[in-house]
């Protein structure tokens, strides 16, 4: 009797610890498990077709107009496109 | 077949000594700082005696090969900052005067060209089309009917990819934010410059040409020191000049006022204004890189 006690007591010790081990390791899963996007939203970042809107309404800058620098040229075999 | 491995083994140790000596003559042949700095630990790991003896070693080495007076920084990140740059496209003219400006302060290479900024034009009907930008305009005048423009340059990413990738771990991000280089720990494999969606680092492929003249001699160690052939650079927020307090370059000269920078913890700073009433928007969101550059729309 004895005997059976202490092995009922040892198996619920393992099963509660186990219990214990699982809904931390699930708790632990649920916080990252979170949306990448949530995380680069920190200022209410626009969305790409917003901006996209805006632009397409959005008058030629004309504060000043002047002569723009040179362009680059490509003699460091740069990645000039960043498609 | 016995007698040929004899043969072997004796020619080999005849030319054994022979190579020991040529190695030993190269070696001797290479000045002892060029060792020093080749067999020096990672900028992250040195001491604070050892940073300042290679400080003053580089700032002998740069005042010799340029014919002026040389100071080479470590300053470290500041407490309580975390640089954020916003950058505002209803005014960008797309004049290409910070490309230049960002050249001259940070000794980018004239020949064969580095450019940390690209200016992107692009048309208004498309949107941010990364497809059909140009950086080669050239028209009489800017801005253009029809175009707007896209200065871009490092994103100083919260979540960067080319510091994930690094095998040297020689790009790391500063407490400030701020994605640095330890020029003697890259070894030039160019992984970050696959990573990085922005295509905002550049490989010297060749050895930088830059007057002697035109050098800018303030310096900081991880930022505009005069960088070699075979290593990967890239924009650091002007580092030399906001860890003292001053506007990057680019701010500094943009004629209209079209950037803006400042500290992010800064409740009631100007880029804080900015991301809380300014409609907002990064590149390439979906990549999840949390660029710390904004784009906005201030008018």
């Amino acid at each position: 009797m004895q005997r059976n006690d202490n092995n009922s007591r040892a198996s619920f010790l393992r099963k509660a610890s186990l219990g214990i081990v699982s809904v931390f390791g699930l708790g632990w899963a649920v916080m990252n498990s979170k949306s990448p996007q949530d995380d680069s939203s920190d200022y209410n970042l626009i969305s790409g077709q917003e901006a996209d809107d805006l632009i397409k309404s959005m008058p030629t800058a004309k504060p000043v107009s002047v002569r723009p620098l040179p362009p680059p040229n490509n003699s460091n075999l740069d990645w000039d496109n960043i498609q | 077949m016995q007698q040929e491995n004899k043969t072997s083994r004796r020619d080999f140790l005849k030319a054994a000594p022979v190579a020991a000596a040529a190695g030993a003559m190269a070696l001797s042949s290479c000045n002892s700082d060029s060792m020093k700095e080749y067999l020096q630990n990672n900028f992250r790991t040195l001491s604070k005696d050892e940073i300042k003896e290679i400080i003053t070693n580089l700032e002998v080495k740069y005042t010799k090969k340029y014919g002026k007076k040389f100071s080479v920084s470590a300053k470290p990140a500041l407490d309580k900052t975390l640089f954020g740059y916003a950058l505002d496209l209803s005014r960008c003219i797309g004049c290409r005067r910070c490309e230049y400006a960002c050249v001259d302060e940070n000794n980018q290479s004239r020949d064969p060209q580095i450019h940390w900024i690209k200016v992107l034009e692009m048309e208004k009907d498309k949107g941010i089309d990364f497809a059909h930008a140009n950086i080669h305009y050239n028209p009489e005048l800017v801005p253009e009917e029809g175009y707007f423009y896209v200065p871009i340059a490092c994103q100083q990413c919260k979540n960067p990819p080319c510091v994930k990738v690094c095998p040297a771990q020689a790009t790391w991000q500063e407490r400030d934010g701020i994605v640095v280089i330890d020029y003697d720990w890259c070894i030039g494999c160019r992984y970050c410059m696959a990573a990085c969606p922005y295509g905002a680092r550049h490989f010297n492929w060749g050895e930088p040409g830059i007057p002697d003249e035109e050098v800018n001699p303030i310096t900081h160690y991880l930022g505009n020191r005069p960088r070699t052939k075979g290593v990967v650079e890239k924009c650091t927020f002007c580092v030399q000049r906001v860890r003292e307090g001053r506007y990057p370059a680019c701010v500094e000269v943009c004629p209209v006022g079209s950037r803006k920078f400042g500290n992010l913890l800064d409740p009631n700073s100007e880029i804080r204004y900015i991301l809380e009433n300014k409609r907002v928007l990064v590149l390439k969101a979906e990549q999840n890189t949390q660029p710390k550059f904004y784009y906005y729309f201030g008018v």
